[in-house]
């Protein structure tokens, strides 16, 4: 069970954003997924197997990305995903919704006065 | 989305097979950071594995996702269902067996039925297309129209939009020579503007029209779609290939199939021109008879149609009040004059399947029950263990679902056996006979009648078994041991449905009986004359090559003398038509002696046969009075009829 005072939980809906954000830089297999993730953010955030599968096999049900078997460069055989163009487009929605909702918050946390 | 669920659900062992070398690589992957780290192989993995997390937990989740709910249910109970019924194969096999020989029959009788009554014919509009006729007083025969009083009401009609005639004819064969072989063809001469009129299109070809309906026109000939299968086989070369009369004038050519079921009067063969074979028929003198079939115009009625009709009978004998009196008209929907005839039959029938269905049904609702009532014990455990009355109710059902597929399957297989025994054994005169065929109609209809079927039997058992009190077959005991479907009111139920089968039964027995009573009475029936023994011979004679009848004569006496010298015959006759074959003998009017035709009273209708010298002592008629034909009624001598005694009472 994810225990939710570690500081780098994810925000519970956004590990499908931050997956699909990662795969619009290029194809990348489960792992690769998650050591990305948990680089560019700097280790701030790390993603959970447990949710990363699901997830992944969630986003391949609703079409937004498609896998294949593929030889990594050390010749292993691992299943890489990519980012379908209804995926693209779904980054873009859940991207602006994000957005807003963090300046949103923001908004609230500058406010010097009631 | 859909779609892919489906595809998911198919594919779900591949995905899971997927799913755990995926989880394989990515700990493989985890697994160098502990060797860096210096743990050692093993150390490393059982590291990478308690990082990597719960892996059947992973699995499941995405089982679960690849899944459809509903239909994971499903295909549990028909496995559970299918498993119940190996473990009882007789009862199983017996009660595929009662449900395949009901639907079975349920389906054949209804492909007949679809077939022959329910589908629309082959025409435009065929509710508004009627036949009109003339009618007499004091007998059955149809009055025919003369055809110039035809053209009086196809071209002056306010009741029909179109109307179309027909040759009024005997129904006698032609004999026709095709190739080198000899044809018994029933024809019927037809007015350009027939196949219009009723709104048909060919099935091969083309169909008459008016400009073939003239005088000197080249003769042409459209086949019916019976007989173009019975006499060419279905051969599509058919058109354009020639058939000639006995020796007379030219050959006429087929230029089109008609579509099926349009075969009336009943039996035929082939539609030809009327003036280019009858060209003085517009003149009043010529003779030319015919009955009308039209369209109703969009606003008329059949009954107006009807009285317009009476109206143009009555001008056309203008001038014998008296005549005119007798004389009546009919008007007949196209569509009861092709099936009229069999649509009781054809009623009867269904209905007698559909009592054996509901009996069939029954009795495997019976079968159910019983079995149902050894498993009172069962069902009581899988309640107390948490399945809902739903459940249970479902599971019943799908046990009655798998029985009623394979009964339905089974039904199938002997609904097209059953028809191909009906097609041999129907009736020749049965309409739009040659339509009927085992196809897609037919396996729609038996997958219907197999779910109605399905509901009735199996959904009562479901319900009532369900139901079963908790806690008594757990207790043992002698009274309810084997579960709430041994109490008491479950065997009242189950007797109640075995009364209700007999009742049943009994209905289909005494129909049937009654159905078998009827068809020996028929047989028995005092026709009035000895059929035993009587053979009708037709006769392939050059007769038109005869300009006189005189020329006709000899060859006809020597061919009844050589019919009666054979050993074994008794008598021979020339008739013009043979009993029993319609009510289409020549028209003649009754003039008492001592009147002239045009004298205003006491004339009448009445149907004439034409005979020969031996007609009574062949048909073994008896003569109530007076005396029979001798040879010496011929040429020279005084006309003479025999009537029978029906005008003999009236007169």
């Amino acid at each position: 069970m994810p225990d939710s005072n570690r500081s780098d939980q994810l925000l519970p809906g956004t590990l499908e954003m931050l997956v699909l954000k990662t795969l619009s830089l290029g194809p990348l297999h489960g792992y690769g997924i998650a050591q990305n993730i948990q680089l560019l953010s700097g280790e701030a955030l790390r993603v959970e197997e447990g949710s990363l599968y699901p997830a992944l096999q969630r986003m391949t049900l609703k079409g937004w990305v498609r896998s294949q078997w593929k030889l990594t460069p050390t010749k292993r055989r691992a299943r890489y995903y990519t980012l379908t163009a209804a995926g693209r487009k779904q980054l873009g929605l859940e991207a602006s919704a994000f957005e807003r909702l963090v300046a949103a918050i923001g908004r609230v946390m500058q406010a010097d006065v009631r | 989305m859909l779609a892919r669920r489906l595809r998911a659900r198919v594919q779900r062992p591949m995905h899971e097979h997927e799913l755990s070398d995926e989880m394989a690589f990515h700990i493989d992957m985890l697994t160098p950071d502990g060797v860096a780290r210096g743990q050692s192989p093993e150390e490393a993995r059982a590291a990478a594995l308690r990082k990597f997390g719960n892996r059947t937990a992973l699995a499941e989740e995405a089982h679960d996702m690849w899944s459809i709910g509903a239909l994971d249910i499903a295909l549990r109970d028909v496995r559970f269902a299918v498993r119940g019924l190996r473990r009882t194969p007789v009862f199983a096999a017996t009660a595929v067996l009662i449900l395949g020989l009901g639907i079975g029959m349920a389906t054949a009788v209804f492909t007949v039925y679809h077939a022959v009554l329910l589908r629309r014919l082959p025409v435009h509009d065929q509710d508004r297309l009627v036949v009109l006729w003339g009618t007499a007083r004091g007998t059955i025969g149809q009055v025919p129209l003369p055809y110039p009083s035809y053209l009086e009401l196809r071209d002056g009609s306010r009741t029909l939009s179109s109307a179309a005639a027909y040759e009024y004819t005997t129904g006698a064969r032609v004999p026709m020579h095709y190739g080198g072989t000899t044809l018994s063809v029933q024809p019927q001469l037809v007015t350009g503007n027939f196949f219009q009129a009723l709104g048909t299109q060919p099935f091969l070809g083309r169909l008459l029209r008016p400009s073939d309906d003239v005088p000197g026109a080249e003769p042409v000939l459209v086949l019916s779609y019976a007989a173009w299968q019975r006499f060419f086989g279905g051969d599509r070369n058919v058109i354009g290939r020639r058939l000639s009369l006995s020796g007379e004038g030219p050959a006429l050519v087929i230029v089109g199939v008609a579509a099926p079921g349009l075969e009336f009067p009943a039996g035929t063969d082939a539609r030809l021109p009327l003036l280019p074979l009858r060209p003085g028929a517009a003149s009043d003198s010529a003779g030319v008879l015919v009955d009308v079939v039209g369209r109703l115009a969009p606003r008329a009625t059949a009954a107006q149609a009807r009285s317009e009709f009476l109206a143009v009978v009555h001008r056309a004998r203008m001038g014998n009040p008296d005549l005119q009196r007798q004389f009546g008209a009919s008007v007949h929907p196209l569509p009861e004059l092709l099936l009229g005839d069999v649509r009781p039959a054809l009623v009867a029938l269904a209905a007698a399947v559909a009592l054996l269905l509901v009996i069939a049904c029954t009795n495997v609702g019976n079968l159910l029950l019983v079995r149902a009532a050894g498993r009172g014990q069962e069902m009581t455990i899988r309640r107390a263990l948490g399945a809902g009355y739903a459940h249970v109710v479902r599971q019943f059902l799908m046990e009655s679902l798998v029985l009623g597929v394979l009964g339905g399957a089974l039904g199938l297989l002997l609904a097209i056996a059953f028809v191909r025994i009906f097609l041999a054994f129907a009736p020749a005169g049965l309409p739009r006979l040659d339509t009927i065929r085992p196809g897609v109609g037919s396996a729609l209809i038996a997958a219907g009648i197999t779910l109605v079927s399905t509901a009735l039997f199996g959904l009562a058992p479901a319900l009532w078994n369900a139901k079963s009190d908790l806690a008594s077959p757990l207790r043992g005991g002698t009274r309810s041991s084997r579960g709430g479907g041994s109490g008491r009111s479950a065997r009242l139920g189950r007797n109640a449905l075995v009364a209700w089968q007999v009742a049943l039964a009994v209905v289909v027995l005494a129909g049937a009986g009654l159905v078998v009573r009827s068809l020996e009475h028929l047989q028995r029936l005092d026709l009035g004359y000895r059929p035993q023994g009587q053979a009708v011979v037709e006769l392939d004679w050059p007769w038109s090559t005869y300009s006189t009848p005189e020329q006709g004569r000899d060859p006809m006496q020597r061919i009844v003398q050589r019919l009666e010298a054979l050993p074994g015959v008794i008598a021979a006759t020339p008739v013009h038509r043979p009993p029993f074959a319609g009510s289409k003998g020549l028209p003649g009017v009754f003039i008492t002696e001592g009147e002239s035709p045009s004298d205003p009273h006491a004339h009448s209708y009445i149907n004439v046969e034409l005979a020969g010298p031996d007609y009574f002592r062949t048909f073994g008629l008896p003569i109530l009075r007076g005396r029979a034909f001798t040879a010496a009624d011929r040429e020279g001598a005084p006309h003479v009829v025999i009537v029978s005694e029906a005008p003999a009472k009236l007169y």
